[in-house]
């Protein structure tokens, strides 16, 4: 009963870890990614003169953005 | 015991990468609908020409550059042996249909087919979009091309070539 209950708890850990994992969608998976709702930011222009207006008063540039994201597209 | 060896291996492969086709192998046999609902289209039917798969999305920006440019490499080597078949891979087909037709690519919709479920990308193991395989006339992967940039079709036509007036 005992080496039963170890295999279902072994196997109940191992489920939940796996429902935690983070797969990646594949490359031909990222239809919904790449529409511009998804967009970091949404608002190009806007975003450009908000960073110009910040780069101005802080006088310090860069930091605001990350690699990676986008549609896979290369 | 042997259950929960099963069970392990199961719960591993749902990690495991998709394996990448690579140069050298025999492509995949696959069968899928044309874009144009016309008769699908098989692989293998094409056994003894030159065959450029390439998968293309409508939401992929070098797939539009690609596509014009691919249609004029079938336009102009066809005749010699050359195939195109422009796998679509857009979950709802109609987007690929009406990329075609925006762009007035109305004849490259019998090279184009549907796999809006993936299952040819994952024959082919597509790591990104665009990707583009080139199978020789004994159905042997002899080069891949992942992305797509204008300057790229030369390339790409002198590889053609080359395998065209392979026997």
């Amino acid at each position: 009963m005992k080496i039963i209950m170890l295999r279902f708890s072994a196997a109940l850990a191992a489920l939940l870890l796996a429902a935690c994992s983070l797969t990646p969608p594949a490359a031909w998976q990222r239809g919904n990614l790449a529409q511009p709702i998804m967009a970091w930011n949404p608002d190009g222009p806007g975003a450009a003169a908000r960073d110009h207006t910040y780069i101005s008063k802080e006088a310090a540039a860069g930091g605001a953005s990350a690699a990676g994201g986008g549609c896979g597209c290369r | 015991m042997r259950g929960w060896h099963v069970f392990l291996a199961g719960v591993a492969s749902l990690c495991a990468p998709a394996m990448a086709l690579e140069v050298g192998q025999g492509a995949p046999e696959f069968t899928a609908e044309r874009l144009d609902a016309a008769q699908p289209v098989h692989l293998s039917e094409q056994h003894g020409r030159v065959v450029l798969v390439d998968f293309w999305a409508s939401w992929c920006g070098p797939c539009r550059q690609s596509l014009p440019l691919y249609q004029k490499l079938r336009d102009s080597l066809g005749s010699r042996g050359f195939s195109l078949i422009a796998v679509n891979v857009d979950m709802r087909v109609r987007d690929g249909q009406r990329l075609l037709q925006s762009m007035q690519l109305d004849a490259l919709m019998n090279a184009a087919v549907q796999d809006s479920d993936g299952k040819i990308a994952t024959l082919f193991g597509v790591q990104a979009m665009p990707s583009s395989y080139l199978i020789d006339r004994h159905g042997v992967v002899r080069s891949m091309h992942i992305g797509f940039k204008p300057s790229d079709i030369g390339a790409l036509r002198a590889s053609i070539s080359q395998l065209l007036d392979e026997k």
